[in-house]
């Protein structure tokens, strides 16, 4: 039997400062979805579940899932391939290793704002002359340009999740592999993948969870156009909230997202837990 | 034979691949040295002169040291807060993983950051009025500590669970209690981990926009991105003075970088040995 | 020695905690040296703007010492958010920015202060921002749809201004011909489509039909049934041939550069962007006219709201009497003059002398002075209700992108959209 007593302790402070910032807030805010408050008025009245009703009824909405999905789907994929391609590259030594780490985390000190602008010139001039014409500026081919853009700014944090993941492998599990013969690809496969676990759980979650949650440089970039074309989920929640004075609906809209959001999390978190190796 | 093409390969890539991410970053600095009108004519074209003004009017226009300032207090003070409270917290579900309550909590942390900001806003904004922590740093500095915790919390779980329980029996058999084993033994090894969490929340902290619009509306006590907005109008912007500012801004996250990444090479050694 | 750094380090950040929370914290109110602070929210404008505004700060903090004036700025986007979450939580400022187009949701909640009786109202001749008969914003000048456009192209491909539609797309086939870009839109940005069309419908619905949005709204005017909608689509879309290619890739500010560097003729949009394209280019020559909106050119006037962008003082402010002494100080003859001068924009105050040192803002003075104008009453809004105006949007913008041919798609569109959002 091991000693078990005292964990909790260790568990309290985390309890109540995300009391504090998260749950409170959250729970004294959920309320609104099922009222028709505009936002603004001091005065509302509760409607029960209609606001879930229109949910169902609103078309724009599944644009802005589609729309969402394809970008989450998109940028996850490529940014976690990309960075773990980048951090075993990094991982061996070399002359100017330093720098290139820098390179890649730099961007990400650099606001959503200016980003967009940066990129917006980019697209204009260079991006059109292999398309035709701006992919920021089609329908067609805006999610891939915010992906781009978002893997420029946001490639840094799954590059530091990854190699602190590669650190964290102990050298001498591949020499003694080395002496059994294997190196390369199957030391690769029998122990970076399996001991990269929780690197991997950490960096999709999260690359995943952000995606969906998607704002800053879709809105610098083009504020969900054209017509609706890079409308995601969260820009149609903030439009309701504070701008189309249905603060009840988008905070409905918010609530059944969130719940979904929170089911894949959950979901994702256990499956990549379940795959690690525990010592 | 094969590995050498292989490693000539991937650095060949890598390389390139960092010419391209460095690309839209020398646009960036060379935007902060350009008058509106060289900008109008040319983007890529260099200044005829270096417009140094361009610095010095958006460091008084965006009161950048005093945001300075505040920036690097509200970074600082949360990221403390963060791997405190997160190695702590991470310790205890990554060593309690076979028991339910533990692993309900690790749902509930990874729940809570799902939660759109949007819909947080109008009760934080109350709630910090009421207990008097609107415009002021230890509010937004509890807040972006709050809201940068769950992550950093499970990727403490991940890697606690890779620590072989053996070294801490080991520990507490020595008599050391809980807490010592946890500060003496489990805390040193989780170093790489904590490095890159400090990197990672000291960013977030940094470039945090969201908590800091409700929290913070003074002038006194705004952060860097706060003030990145006085330099866009209704209709007009000015890039070459926004892009001054953020060069400016940008000077301590790259020091910072650079001092952590040692650490992280660092803590390669110091894992290697104890597993 | 590592330990000690890092126990440093966290006693250091706590104290800095510490500190700051003491100096900043609890500032409302009557401050200890018996000063009233008023807190005056705004969003950031132009740069001209807000150098006009603070040196008139400047001058009120210094003939009345007993005020200080607390500013902050935002922008656009997060002011409106901002100040909602503040009126949803009773923590208005004292005195804040307000536009035509939120008046009555904020009236009508009760959150400004009525100022019919107060001295500020004085300073106008009727063309203050009303809700209900009463005076709630105090505005300073107002914003007209034009064209703006490059002399220089006008000289080289000889072409003058144009007061007839035929006359217009004359003028844009010569440019075309002398080798520049008739017109540069940036599309981009999401509220340069809007002004855009404003400058269509706003001379030739709203002059005639002030109610012309608000019906569309009530689903009284349907899109498809109206001659008017139709023909403002067909000018629109026939405006597009005349557009540089990829509208939605290219930004205000690029579209801006096009005109400043004489690779673009004109922009459609409001009178804003003289300023705006005036800063980017060394000695561009800009002027400013009216978009033909038909053959008969007695049409083509400067159609122009009584109220732009207001001050406006909170209801449940406790410092009314500092307030309303600081809006009387930022809406007096003087400066309004000084705002004129400045070439900011066309001044409503009262005995305020239209002229100002701007070239293109000078040319629609001048069309007002000559009778060439339509001022509508300052309850007149340009804008429909936001999410109206995004379904408006956002229907257009396919009608662009799908190359601005399919008019009948669009009014069908725009009726769809519009019957959603009304709830029928």
């Amino acid at each position: 039997m091991k000693k078990t007593k005292g964990f909790f302790w260790f568990l309290l402070p985390s309890i109540l400062l995300l009391a504090f910032a998260v749950a409170i807030p959250f729970f004294s805010g959920l309320n609104i979805a099922f009222t028709d408050w505009d936002g603004i008025s001091k005065e509302y009245s509760y409607i029960g579940l209609q606001n879930f009703v229109q949910i169902f009824k609103d078309k724009n909405i599944l644009t802005s899932i589609k729309v969402t999905l394809l970008f989450a789907i998109g940028y996850t994929l490529l940014n976690n391939i990309l960075s773990l391609l980048i951090a075993i590259l990094l991982k061996q030594k070399f002359k100017g290793n330093g720098i290139i780490k820098t390179i890649f985390f730099v961007p990400m000190a650099l606001s959503a704002v200016l980003a967009a602008f940066v990129w917006g010139f980019i697209d204009r001039n260079i991006f059109s002359e292999f398309f035709g014409s701006s992919m920021l500026g089609s329908p067609k081919t805006v999610i891939m340009g915010i992906i781009i853009i978002s893997l420029w700014c946001g490639i840094g944090s799954n590059i530091m999740v990854y190699l602190a993941g590669l650190t964290n492998i102990p050298g001498d599990y591949y020499e003694a592999a080395a002496i059994d013969g294997a190196t390369g690809w199957a030391a690769f496969k029998n122990i970076t993948l399996p001991l990269l676990g929780p690197s991997f759980t950490m960096c999709i979650t999260l690359t995943l969870t952000s995606a969906l949650r998607e704002f800053g440089v879709t809105m610098s970039a083009t504020s969900g156009g054209p017509a609706r074309s890079s409308e995601m989920i969260s820009i149609f929640i903030y439009k309701n909230l504070f701008s189309y004075q249905k603060a009840g609906y988008g905070q409905a809209v918010a609530l059944l997202f969130m719940i979904i959001l929170m089911a894949l999390g959950i979901g994702l978190t256990r499956f990549f837990r379940s795959k690690e190796v525990e010592m | 034979m094969k590995r050498k093409s292989t490693v000539v390969v991937g650095r060949t890539f890598l390389i390139a691949l960092s010419i391209i991410y460095l690309f839209p970053f020398l646009i960036s600095i060379l935007l902060a040295f350009k008058s509106k009108q060289e900008t109008a004519k040319d983007v890529l074209a260099l200044p005829e002169t270096l417009h140094w003004e361009n610095f010095s009017d958006a460091i008084v226009k965006a009161n950048i040291f005093n945001s300075m300032k505040n920036s690097i207090i509200v970074t600082v003070a949360s990221v403390l807060i963060v791997l405190i409270v997160a190695s702590m917290a991470g310790y205890a579900i990554g060593r309690q993983y076979h028991k339910k309550g533990y692993r309900f909590y690790e749902s509930i942390l990874s729940a809570s950051m799902m939660i759109p900001f949007q819909t947080l806003m109008i009760p934080i904004y109350r709630m910090f009025r009421e207990i008097g922590l609107l415009n002021t740093l230890p509010g937004v500095i509890i807040l972006i500590a709050g809201i940068n915790m769950p992550f950093a919390i499970m990727m403490y779980i991940g890697f606690v669970r890779t620590i072989p329980i053996e070294l801490e029996e080991a520990a507490m058999l020595e008599g050391c209690g809980r807490f010592q084993t946890f500060t003496k033994v489990i805390f040193p090894i989780l170093k790489p981990t904590t490095v890159t969490i400090a990197v990672l929340d000291a960013l977030w902290a940094w470039n945090d926009f969201n908590a800091s619009l409700i929290i913070l509306q003074k002038n006194e006590v705004k952060t860097i991105p706060m003030q990145q907005y006085v330099f866009f109008g209704e209709h007009s912007a000015d890039y070459n003075m926004a892009f001054a500012a953020a060069v400016i801004s940008m000077i301590p996250v790259v020091v910072f970088f650079v001092i952590m990444q040692k650490h992280i090479e660092e803590g390669m050694t110091a894992g290697a040995v104890k597993g | 020695m590592k330990k000690k750094i890092v126990s440093t380090l966290v006693i250091t950040a706590l104290t800095a905690v510490m500190a700051a929370g003491c100096g900043s914290g609890g500032s409302d109110g009557e401050s200890e040296d018996g000063k009233t602070t008023l807190s005056f929210m705004n969003h950031t404008g132009e740069d001209r703007t807000i150098t006009y505004e603070d040196e008139l700060i400047a001058a009120f903090e210094e003939e009345n010492p007993d005020i200080k004036i607390e500013v902050q700025r935002m922008s656009m986007d997060d002011y409106t958010q901002t100040i909602q979450t503040k009126f949803a939580s009773d923590d208005a400022p004292d005195v804040f920015v307000i536009e035509q187009s939120n008046l009555e949701k904020y009236a009508k909640n009760g959150y400004l202060m009525d100022l019919t009786d107060t001295a500020i109202a004085n300073h106008y001749d009727g063309n203050m921002l009303a809700y209900d008969g009463k005076m709630y914003g105090a505005p300073l000048g107002v914003n007209a749809y034009v064209v703006t456009y490059n002399k220089q192209i006008f000289k080289e491909a000889e072409v003058e201004i144009p007061t007839t539609l035929d006359e217009f797309y004359e003028v844009c086939k010569k440019i075309d011909k002398a080798g520049y870009t008739p017109l540069a839109a940036g599309y981009q940005d999401s509220w340069v489509l809007m002004a855009d069309t404003q400058a269509e419908y706003v001379t030739s619905i709203m002059k005639n039909d002030l109610d012309a949005l608000k019906k569309c709204e009530s689903r009284e005017t349907k899109f498809a049934d109206s001659k008017e909608w139709k023909e403002v689509f067909e000018r629109f879309g026939e405006r597009l041939g005349y557009t540089q290619d990829d509208p939605f890739g290219t930004d205000w500010n690029t579209a801006c550069t096009m005109l400043a560097n004489a690779e673009a003729a004109m922009v459609v949009s409001g009178d804003w962007t003289a300023n705006n394209v005036a800063d980017m280019g060394e000695n561009v020559e800009l002027g400013a006219f009216v978009l033909p909106v038909s053959n008969n050119a007695d049409d083509t006037v400067v159609v122009y709201p009584g109220a732009g962008q207001s001050y406006a003082i909170s209801a449940n402010s406790e410092k009314q009497e500092a307030a309303k002494k600081f809006v009387e100080f930022l809406t007096t003859t003087d400066a309004g003059d000084k705002y004129v001068e400045q070439g900011i924009g066309i001044c409503v105050i009262k005995d305020v002398e239209a002229g100002g040192t701007d070239a293109a803002l000078a040319d629609i003075v001048n069309m007002i002075n000559e009778g060439k104008a339509a001022a509508l009453p300052a309850d007149a809004d340009f804008n429909f209700t936001e999410e109206y105006r995004d379904a408006f949007q956002n229907a257009v913008s396919t009608f662009v992108i799908d190359g601005g041919k399919d008019v009948d798609s669009l009014l069908k569109e725009l009726d769809t959209e519009f019957d959603r959002i009304a709830g029928q």
